[in-house]
C-alpha cells in the first residue's frame, strides 16, 4: 500500500501499546513499535553487525539500585536488544544507550510515523 | 637530558634472615621462604639466585648473599643508564599459609625497606618505596597503609599478583578505600615462593621455565577484569594500579574482549557505566618488558604502538638486577622521541603526582 | 586462484566453486537425543536418565542463541540439522559446515573412562544423524570429540573413526588441569596426526574448575569470558615449546572461538623467550611464531569488537592473518558474524582465503562440491 514516500503500516488498533508490526519497507524491513502511546519506526538492521534487530526481545532496563550490589529494573517495554550480540537500544530515541555518551554513538535509522485518519503511516521511505 | 624515573628496581635483603631482624617475637622465629621465586628454577646465570644478575652480587658476596642487595650498587646501575629516580618494589613471598604471619612479614619488610634503602643513609633521595600489605587480611592492610602513608619518601600501595580471589571483589574495598584516599596507587606484582598460590596458568602447571616466564606478567588480566567489572573506579574514580611485571602487550586483546562481550551482559553489571576500554586510560599502567616487544617493521611498530596505546601506557622499568633487565634505550627505540619521553618520564610523574617528590618533578622537563 | 563467476557456475551446473567454509557450526545435543549409543555398563550405570555433568556455571542476562534459529517444529536451536541446513545453506551462504558439537564435550570432572564413554556415543549419533542420515548433501562435516583426561581412550576413539568420510577434526575442549604439550597426551596427537586429522580446540562453559583463573575464580560471566582465551594461550605455548610440532610433524590445530588477537603478544613474548631460554627447551628447533603460522589456524569468531574497524584488519595482517585465519559463524549463538559482512570488510586479496581455502586447505575438503536444492532455493528464492 504505498503512495510516494509513505507506507500505511496498517490501522491504529493493530498496534496497541507494548506491540510491533514488522512491515518489508527497503532492503531490510522496518519495525513500528507502540512504546507507552508513542509509535516509533526503526530499521531492522542493527548498528552494530547488521543483525535482524527487530526479531529482539522489548524489554526493561538494568541500572544500579540504591543498596551497593541492587539491580534495579526500570523502563520496561522502552528498551530493544538485538536478537545477535545483545546490545541494547532505547527504542524511542533509536540510539545504543551504553554509547550515548562515548566516542563512537550508534543509531538506528529511523522513519518519521504519524497517525493519519486511524491509520499508522510512515514517512520517508 | 630529561629525568628519567624507573618504575621497577628490586631491592633485596642483604640475606634472607635480615628480614626477622626487622620483626618481633614471637613471630619472628618463624621460617620465611626465601626471597626469590621458586616455582620454576630459572635456567638463567648462575645458581642458586639465577634469576638476579651476577654482575649484582653485593662486593666480597659470601654463599648467603643477596644479588641487588647492596644500595650503592643499585645507585650505580641508575647512574651508569642516565636513571634518575627508581621505584623500588620489594619481594614479600606472596601470601604465606599463615595470614598474620604475612601481615608481620609485609610490615617488616616496610621498615626494612625504609632503614636501608629510604633513609639519610642512602644519600640524596633517588629511591622512592612501596608499601607492601597482606591482601588476606583487608582490616591489618588497612592499618599498615594509615602507618606508612604520612611517609613522603612511599609512592604506592604493592600487593601479589596471584591471590585467591579477584582484586575487584568487595572483601578488598577498604583497602583501596585507605589507597585511594591518599592518593596512593596499588602496584600488583607476582611475588610467590611460599607456595600458597593456584597453578599460575589457568589450565594448570607448564613443566619448563620459559612456558611460565612467557606467559606470566599475562596473568593482571584477571585482576583488571574484575576492578572493572566490579565497578571499583566508579566507586573510587582517583583510585589507579600498576602492574609491574609488564603486560601492556596483552592489553589490547583483553581490552576488546571485554568491550565485545559487555553490551551483552551489562544488565548483570549495571555499575558499570562506561565500556570496558574507557576505564583503561585513567586508571591502569603497566611497566615495560623486555620480552613483550614485538619486531615488526618500522610502520608495524608505529601502528601497533598506536593500536595498544602504549605512549599513554607504559612506564619505563628496568627491572634491575632481575636477568630481565632493560635499559632505557632498549625502550621501543623504533618511536619518536615524545612519545619515549612519555614513557620514560612524563607517565610516570603523572602517576605518582600526588606523592613523587617536588624534587623528581623539578628534575624533569 | 580463480574464482568461479555466477555465470561459469550455471554453465557447470554439476558442481560449485567452495567459497564459504564454516568453521563453527553447534549441533546442540542432549543426552535423551544419544544415550542409547553410549556403550555399557557406563550407559546403565551412568547416563540413562540424568545428565551428571555440571552446566555452564556463569549465566547471563543475555541469552546465548541467536532468537531467530529457534526451529519451527521445536527442540531449542542447534537441535533440528534440517532447519539449521535451511538457515546455514540458503538463509547464509556457507558451503560447508563444521560440526562441533556443544553440551556434549569433554568436563574432566568424571571418570575419564566414563568420559570417553559418554563421548563415543556422541559420535556415533554425530555418524548416525548429521552425519548420516541428514547429511544428504554432504556439507555437513563433524568432530570426533575425545577427552583430554584420557589419552589412551581419545586414541582408540580417533582410530575408530578415523577414515569415515564425513569427521574432519578431533574435538577437544580447552579446560585441562594440564597444558596440552605436556607428553601425557602425546598418544591423542600421534593419532590424529596419523589418520591426518586436525584437532580443534573449542571454548567451552562446563566444568568449575576450568573457570579457576590463577588469581582466583572471576564473579560474573563478563570477566569469565573475556578470560578464557588466557586458556587457549596456555595452550598454544605449551604445543610450541613441548616440540610437540617435532614429535608430529603432520598435526594440524585449529582454534576455534578463542579469539586470535592475542597471538600478536603471544607470538612474539614466544620469540623473545626462545631466544635467551630456548636452551631450555632443546626440542624446539625454529622460532616458536612459525610453528604457530605452519601448524595452527584460528577461528575469526568470536571478533573483537575494535574501533575502527581497520585497527582490526591491521592487527589481522600482522599476525598473518591471510595465512591462519578461518572463517566461522558459531552457529546458532548469539554472538555471531554473517558471511557477507565480514567478507566484505577483509581486505581484498585474502578474502578466498579466509572465508575458504585455509578451511579447505586444513580439513581436506574439496574445491568444488555438488550442485544441490540449497543452490536452487538461494538462485531463485
Amino acid at each position: 500500500m504505498k503512495a510516494g514516500g509513505r507506507y500505511v503500516v496498517g490501522s491504529v488498533d493493530e498496534l496497541p501499546p507494548g506491540t510491533m508490526k514488522l512491515v518489508p519497507v527497503g532492503k531490510f524491513g522496518v519495525g513500528v513499535y507502540n512504546v507507552g502511546g508513542e509509535l516509533v519506526a526503526l530499521t531492522n538492521y542493527c548498528p552494530h553487525r547488521g543483525g535482524p534487530l527487530c526479531q529482539g526481545q522489548v524489554i526493561g532496563w538494568a541500572e544500579q539500585g540504591e543498596r551497593p550490589w541492587e539491580i534495579r529494573w526500570s523502563r520496561p517495554g522502552e528498551i530493544l536488544r538485538c536478537p545477535w550480540h545483545q546490545w541494547e537500544f532505547e527504542i524511542k530515541s533509536g540510539s545504543a544507550i551504553i554509547y550515548q555518551e562515548s566516542k563512537r554513538p550508534y543509531s538506528i535509522r529511523m522513519y518519521p510515523v504519524k497517525v493519519e485518519g486511524g491509520e499508522v503511516v510512515l514517512e520517508g521511505v | 637530558m630529561a629525568a628519567v624515573i624507573d618504575t621497577v628496581v628490586h631491592p633485596l635483603m642483604r640475606r634472607n634472615d635480615v628480614l626477622q631482624q626487622y620483626m618481633r617475637e614471637p613471630l619472628k622465629r618463624l621460617f620465611v621462604a626465601g626471597s626469590y621465586r621458586s616455582m620454576y628454577p630459572a635456567p638463567t646465570g648462575d645458581p642458586p639466585h639465577g634469576e638476579f644478575l651476577a654482575s649484582a652480587n653485593p662486593k666480597d658476596a659470601g654463599p648467603l648473599d643477596l644479588p641487588g642487595s647492596d644500595p650503592t650498587m643499585t645507585l650505580a646501575f641508575l647512574d651508569e643508564n642516565g636513571l634518575d629516580f627508581a621505584v623500588l618494589v620489594p619481594l614479600t613471598r606472596g601470601l604465606n599459609a599463615s595470614s598474620n604471619h604475612n601481615t608481620a612479614i609485609c610490615a617488616a619488610t616496610n621498615d626494612w625497606l625504609t632503614d636501608v634503602w629510604l633513609g639519610e643513609r642512602a644519600g640524596r633521595r633517588r629511591f622512592y618505596g612501596s608499601i607492601c600489605v597482606n591482601p588476606r587480611d583487608p582490616e591489618a592492610a588497612v592499618a599498615e597503609i594509615r602507618r606508612w602513608a604520612k611517609n613522603p619518601a612511599m609512592v604506592q600501595v604493592v600487593v601479589p599478583m596471584l591471590v585467591h580471589t579477584p582484586y575487584g571483589q568487595r572483601v578488598y574495598h577498604p583497602i583501596w578505600a585507605e589507597a585511594a584516599s591518599h592518593g596512593l596507587p596499588v602496584a600488583v606484582r607476582n611475588d610467590g615462593g611460599s607456595g600458597l598460590e593456584y597453578p599460575p596458568t589457568p589450565v594448570g602447571y607448564p613443566r619448563f621455565f620459559i612456558e611460565y616466564h612467557t606467559l606470566a606478567s599475562g596473568n593482571f588480566g584477571t585482576h583488571l577484569a574484575s576492578l572493572i567489572t566490579e565497578g571499583v573506579f566508579e566507586k573510587f574514580p582517583n583510585l589507579k594500579f600498576v602492574f609491574p611485571d609488564g603486560g601492556h602487550d596483552v592489553l589490547s586483546h583483553l581490552g576488546w574482549r571485554l568491550d565485545t562481550t559487555f553490551p551483552a551482559c551489562r544488565g548483570e553489571t549495571p555499575w558499570v557505566k562506561k565500556m570496558p576500554t574507557e576505564y583503561l586510560a585513567g586508571h591502569f599502567r603497566f611497566a615495560s618488558a623486555r620480552h613483550e616487544r614485538p619486531s615488526f617493521d618500522a610502520q608495524g611498530m608505529a601502528d601497533w604502538a598506536r593500536i595498544s596505546d602504549a605512549e599513554t601506557l607504559v612506564m619505563f622499568g628496568s627491572h634491575y638486577p632481575h636477568w630481565t633487565v632493560m635499559r632505557p634505550d632498549e625502550l621501543f627505540p623504533e618511536l619518536p622521541e615524545p612519545a619515549r619521553d612519555r614513557m620514560l618520564a612524563g607517565n610516570a610523574l603523572d602517576f605518582y603526582r600526588d606523592r613523587i617528590g617536588a624534587e623528581a618533578a623539578a628534575a624533569s622537563r | 586462484m580463480a574464482v568461479k563467476t555466477a555465470g561459469a557456475e550455471r554453465a557447470s551446473q554439476r558442481e560449485v566453486a567452495v567459497r564459504v567454509v564454516d568453521a563453527d557450526v553447534h549441533p546442540t545435543l542432549s543426552v535423551d537425543m544419544f544415550s542409547e549409543y553410549i556403550p555399557e555398563p557406563w550407559r546403565s550405570r551412568y547416563y540413562r536418565q540424568s545428565l551428571p555433568m555440571v552446566g555452564g556455571l556463569y549465566g547471563s542476562v543475555m541469552s546465548f542463541h541467536r532468537e531467530d534459529t529457534a526451529p519451527p517444529g521445536g527442540g531449542g536451536p542447534g537441535s533440528d540439522p534440517e532447519f539449521a541446513a535451511k538457515q546455514l545453506f540458503v538463509d547464509e551462504k556457507d558451503d560447508y559446515a563444521i560440526l562441533i558439537p556443544m553440551s556434549a564435550s569433554a568436563n574432566q570432572l568424571t571418570n575419564p573412562e566414563a568420559e570417553t564413554a559418554f563421548l563415543s556415543g556422541v559420535n556415533a549419533f554425530q555418524a548416525e544423524t548429521w552425519l548420516g542420515k541428514h547429511n544428504w548433501h554432504g556439507r555437513f562435516k563433524g568432530s570426533i570429540v575425545v577427552s583430554p583426561a584420557d589419552p589412551e581412550g581419545a586414541a582408540r576413539e580417533i582410530e575408530r573413526w578415523a577414515g569415515h568420510p564425513h569427521f574432519v577434526q578431533v574435538g577437544m575442549p580447552l579446560g585441562s588441569r594440564t597444558p596440552f604439550g605436556n607428553p601425557r597426551h602425546d598418544p591423542i596427537w600421534a593419532a590424529a596426526a596419523r589418520a591426518g586429522l586436525p584437532v580443534g580446540f573449542h571454548f567451552t562453559t562446563t566444568a568449575s574448575m576450568n573457570w579457576l583463573t590463577p588469581a582466583g575464580f572471576p564473579s560474573s560471566y563478563l570477566e569469565a569470558h573475556a578470560l578464557a582465551s588466557y586458556q587457549a594461550m596456555t595452550h598454544v605455548a605449551s604445543f610450541v615449546l613441548e616440540g610437540v610440532f617435532e614429535k608430529f610433524p603432520a598435526l594440524k590445530l585449529a582454534w576455534i572461538e578463542t579469539g586470535f588477537t592475542w597471538l600478536l603478544p603471544l607470538m612474539s613474548r614466544l620469540d623473545n623467550n626462545w631466544r635467551d631460554l630456548g636452551h631450555e627447551v632443546p626440542l624446539v628447533k625454529r622460532a616458536p611464531s612459525e610453528y604457530i603460522k605452519d601448524h595452527m589456524r584460528f577461528s575469526t569468531q568470536a571478533l573483537d569488537d575494535v574501533a575502527p574497524f581497520t585497527d582490526l584488519v591491521r592487527v589481522m595482517e600482522l599476525v598473518e592473518g591471510e595465512r591462519i585465519l578461518i572463517f566461522s559463524t558459531d552457529y546458532p549463538h548469539h554472538d555471531t558474524d554473517d558471511p557477507d559482512w565480514l567478507e566484505a570488510r577483509l581486505p581484498k586479496a585474502w578474502r578466498h582465503r579466509v572465508m575458504a581455502d585455509n578451511a579447505i586447505e586444513l580439513y581436506g575438503l574439496p574445491r568444488m562440491r555438488p550442485w544441490d536444492t540449497f543452490d536452487d532455493q538461494r538462485a531463485s528464492p
